[in-house]
């Protein structure tokens, strides 16, 4: 028997365990710095995170430096000459200088710039200059400092316990088998970033519901989703998972297309705010695509716990972090990737993609420090959430769960 | 590198090239959030009929091995369509309703490169 509350009539399928789920959330307490250092340690160190993509680095010896704010850590994420991804501390194991400075590139290993100790692709310690004034040194003792990595599909994620108490298929649950290539065939086609003066709890918090588009979005979205069968824009299906949670969007059959928006979905293939007609089930589409095999489908938003929102077209996908720098600040980045473009007019399809989710992504930040400007001034601690916004109580669910669990 | 004019064809379009002949998003970006609305409103208006001529001329290259004249048609082109929104939306201004600073955003990768 659920204790789960009884669910207001909807054209919503909900999917999962809500039985722990709360409408009533207290925001304040998580804006204190005792607090958010308990999340870092209960929840930032022992999650699964996606921190890039295998794209980023298709050949042996490609690297990425990525950042991680909430750990203070900057990682190199690189392909071994065996073809592996690992994720490394990037840090030199003599001195702890910064060992690489440039953001990307194709090394054999690594030189620290301080005195030019070298490491392999592989992390080992390779190069001592002037080693015999290392009276003995030990090598094996002073490779990179790994971090757990796994790769699932396109997605590089690491882990920063000593022992993660999940595997990343664990982790990632039923999703796990979901997408099977889905973002294989793709390209990058914007990347933005922007630090904001808000709780990460607040920015992630923008993109996980619906409920907003028709009033936030009414002058950069004004039809997209909704029309008169649906006029809330309520989800038509959505899903908790154990640690996650995800929503479909349903397109309105009655999108206006504007004139240029028009003139590039000619000249390419049409994205997002034009929904290609998805029918119920589509052959080829993998099970965590529509997963609920809603009709008229638009697209999918997954929040990947604790700070990552995937957001799936049919040949789209957008990758946002918001990682948190401290209780106050959040580092929010997007990356936008669509169907590999064949010329001009996928190019001009892919302008007109980006700079639409720009501006919506832009008016999402628009709310993010004025909550947290309210919240700061201690008056109100609760926020309350409706159905609508059910992957938000998920997601403080599962926050306050791992806290209780501690580190 | 001095931009090149325009093909002989789109002559009439040569006196938007040195404003709006951007490289990328966030040159253009930036245009936009410095230009006002009845100007974008020209900017606009010159080019929504001509654009289904210009795009006619470049589909058969490569967008990214253009060169010279071509190249100046082409960003004209990717300008039009990276700032036809506020006015195709009917907004009051070049930016959305809704904001914080527009400056603090930053451009990476494919956003800084075309």
């Amino acid at each position: 028997m659920s204790n789960a509350p009884e669910l207001a009539p909807s054209i919503t399928v909900f999917k999962g365990d809500r039985s722990k789920l709360k409408s009533k959330v207290n925001l304040l307490e998580r804006i204190q710095p005792d607090y958010y250092q308990s999340e870092v340690d209960s929840i930032y160190r022992q999650s699964w995170l996606p921190v890039t993509s295998t794209k980023e680095i298709p050949e042996k010896g490609d690297f990425i430096v990525v950042d991680v704010p909430p750990l203070k850590a900057s990682l190199i994420v690189v392909r071994g000459q065996d073809n592996q991804v690992r994720a490394f501390y990037n840090i030199c194991r003599h001195r702890a200088n910064k060992l690489e400075l440039d953001e990307r590139g194709n090394k054999r290993g690594f030189t620290c710039p301080f005195h030019a100790w070298s490491f392999n692709t592989e992390g080992k310690l390779t190069g001592v200059t002037d080693e015999p004034q290392f009276p003995g040194l030990n090598r094996q003792e002073h490779d990179l400092i790994p971090v757990h990595t796994e790769v699932w599909e396109t997605f590089v994620f690491v882990n920063f316990a000593k022992a993660p108490k999940h595997s990343l298929a664990q982790w990632l649950g039923e999703m796990h088998g979901g997408y099977q290539g889905f973002f294989d065939d793709r390209e990058q086609i914007a990347h933005w970033s922007i630090e904001v003066n808000a709780n990460w709890h607040v920015t992630i918090n923008a993109f996980t519901e619906g409920y907003h588009s028709l009033f936030l979005h009414r002058a950069t979205l004004p039809d997209y989703q909704g029309g008169k069968d649906n006029p809330m824009r309520h989800r038509p299906y959505l899903e908790v998972m154990e640690h996650h949670g995800r929503y479909s969007a349903k397109a309105n059959p009655d999108h206006h297309m504007t004139p240029v928006e028009k003139l590039a979905f000619d000249a390419g293939r049409p994205l997002y705010p034009a929904f290609p007609q998805i029918d119920t089930d589509v052959p080829g589409f993998p099970a965590s695509v529509n997963p609920g095999r809603v009709n008229n489908w638009a697209f999918d938003i997954t929040e990947l716990f604790p700070c990552f929102v995937l957001i799936n077209g049919a040949n789209w996908h957008q990758c946002m972090w918001f990682w948190p720098i401290d209780e106050n600040r959040t580092l929010i980045r997007v990356i936008d990737y669509a169907y590999k473009g064949q010329g001009l007019g996928d190019r001009l399809a892919h302008s007109y993609f980006r700079v639409r989710n720009r501006e919506v992504f832009r008016e999402d930040i628009s709310t993010m420090e004025a909550i947290h400007a309210s919240l700061k001034t201690g008056v109100m601690s609760h926020v309350v959430l409706s159905q609508q916004e059910m992957l938000l109580q998920k997601h403080y669910a599962v926050a306050a769960e791992m806290v209780e669990a501690g580190a | 590198m001095k931009t090149a004019p325009l093909p002989a064809a789109f002559q009439d379009l040569q006196s938007f090239v040195s404003d709006w002949a951007l490289p990328n998003e966030k040159v253009r970006y930036h245009k936009l959030m410095h230009t006002e609305l009845a100007d974008l409103r020209v900017f606009f208006d010159a080019m929504l009929p001509r654009a289904g001529a210009i795009i006619a001329l470049l589909k058969p290259h490569d967008p990214d091995a253009l060169q010279g004249e071509l190249l100046t048609l082409y960003r004209l082109l990717t300008t039009f369509v990276e700032t036809a929104h506020p006015i195709e939306l009917n907004w009051k201004s070049t930016d959305i309703e809704f904001k914080s600073d527009p400056m603090r955003l930053q451009f990476h990768g494919p956003s800084a490169a075309y």
